[in-house]
């Protein structure tokens, strides 16, 4: 996947557990928790789907890497470079 | 989703025994005027991160809950609610700056939906977590991936209709003690376990790391209405808990 399909696969899986947001003017660089309102539940949500759709496991103390938009994809990018994005 | 708070009115000056542990329930619902007052006490930092929220309600509730927060803390430490100052852990959980206060005023804050809680006390460390119930469609997955065993056979034990209340039961305690903690998710979830809901509002925590650990924690349940579960974890000595509604 490319870092372009890593932030889209983020945006799909935000938006499954924020439906009837449109997060079209999310910014890369703002924490999510600073601009949605998150928890750690929906935190914990991201890192399951991720296991689920690409079988990535991120280990508690990596959570700090998926804090905003451009740092998750950045430490998604060698973890999923070799996968194809199913859409 | 509205707060139907059924706590009784707060005081304008409460005051904090060395073991007690109050908590404000604070609607985050206001009118515009209202809205307009607590936005002038908060600090450029907090104005500035209220910009930043993405969506027009999650800015209000911040904005809300943090004015609120400011008016609370000030009713303790007998200063002006736009003087406090605040610092933040490694993890970011919110402190009162060194020098606010001569007492060791701890607090923290939960939000959900239109609700947010404020615990406040000097007795120690202090966490709190608030939901409202609802469905949570991953919640299995979530327990048998995150949980302790003992935690994950609990849930399993029940019957479907109470699976959602028993896993946030559950979740709401875990979250409260990880957020006192300071350390957030960076400690591990199925590092710990907590009581079963049917043994009543007070819960033991058991650390499995260091047990000896254990004995200084007290948690409990509290409920400020009837669709929303919430709780509160200390460090120290075992709390007299108060639980107030913030007057609007």
């Amino acid at each position: 996947m490319t870092l372009a399909e890593i932030r889209e696969e983020i945006i799909d899986i935000l938006h499954d557990i924020a439906p009837d947001e449109d997060l079209s003017e999310l910014k890369d660089d703002v924490d999510f928790r600073e601009q949605l309102e998150l928890d750690s539940m929906d935190f914990l949500d991201i890192v399951m789907e991720l296991r689920k759709r690409h079988r990535v496991q991120i280990p508690e103390e990596d959570y700090g890497e998926l804090a905003s938009m451009h740092r998750t994809v950045t430490y998604l990018e060698p973890l999923l470079k070799d996968v194809a994005r199913v859409s | 989703m509205k707060a139907n708070c059924t706590w009784p009115r707060g005081p304008a000056c409460p005051e904090l025994t060395e073991n007690s542990l109050h908590i404000w329930c604070v609607s985050l619902e206001v009118d515009k005027t209202r809205l307009h007052r607590l936005k002038g006490l908060l600090s450029e930092d907090e104005l500035k991160r209220a910009d930043a929220y993405h969506f027009e309600r999650h800015r209000r509730r911040y904005i809300v809950c943090r004015g609120q927060l400011r008016k609370i803390l000030a009713s303790y430490i007998e200063c002006s609610t736009t003087s406090i100052e605040f610092q933040y852990g490694d993890q970011g959980k919110p402190d009162l700056a060194v020098g606010q206060t001569t007492a060791k005023t701890k607090f923290n804050v939960s939000k959900s939906e239109e609700l947010a809680l404020i615990a406040v006390t000097n007795a120690g460390e202090v966490g709190v977590d608030v939901e409202h119930l609802r469905p949570v469609p991953d919640a299995t997955n979530l327990a048998q991936r995150y949980f302790a065993v003992s935690e994950v056979e609990t849930l399993l034990s029940v019957p479907n209709s109470l699976h959602a209340r028993t896993f946030l039961e559950i979740w709401t305690r875990k979250e409260a003690f990880i957020k006192a903690t300071g350390q957030g998710l960076s400690y591990p979830l199925n590092q710990f376990a907590v009581s079963a809901a049917h043994t009543g509002p007070m819960v033991t925590v058991k650390l499995f790391q260091d047990s000896a650990q254990s004995e200084h924690w007290h948690l409990v349940s509290i409920s400020p209405s009837k669709d929303v579960l919430a709780a509160v974890a200390i460090c120290g000595t075992s709390p007299q808990i108060t639980c107030w509604r913030c007057p609007n």
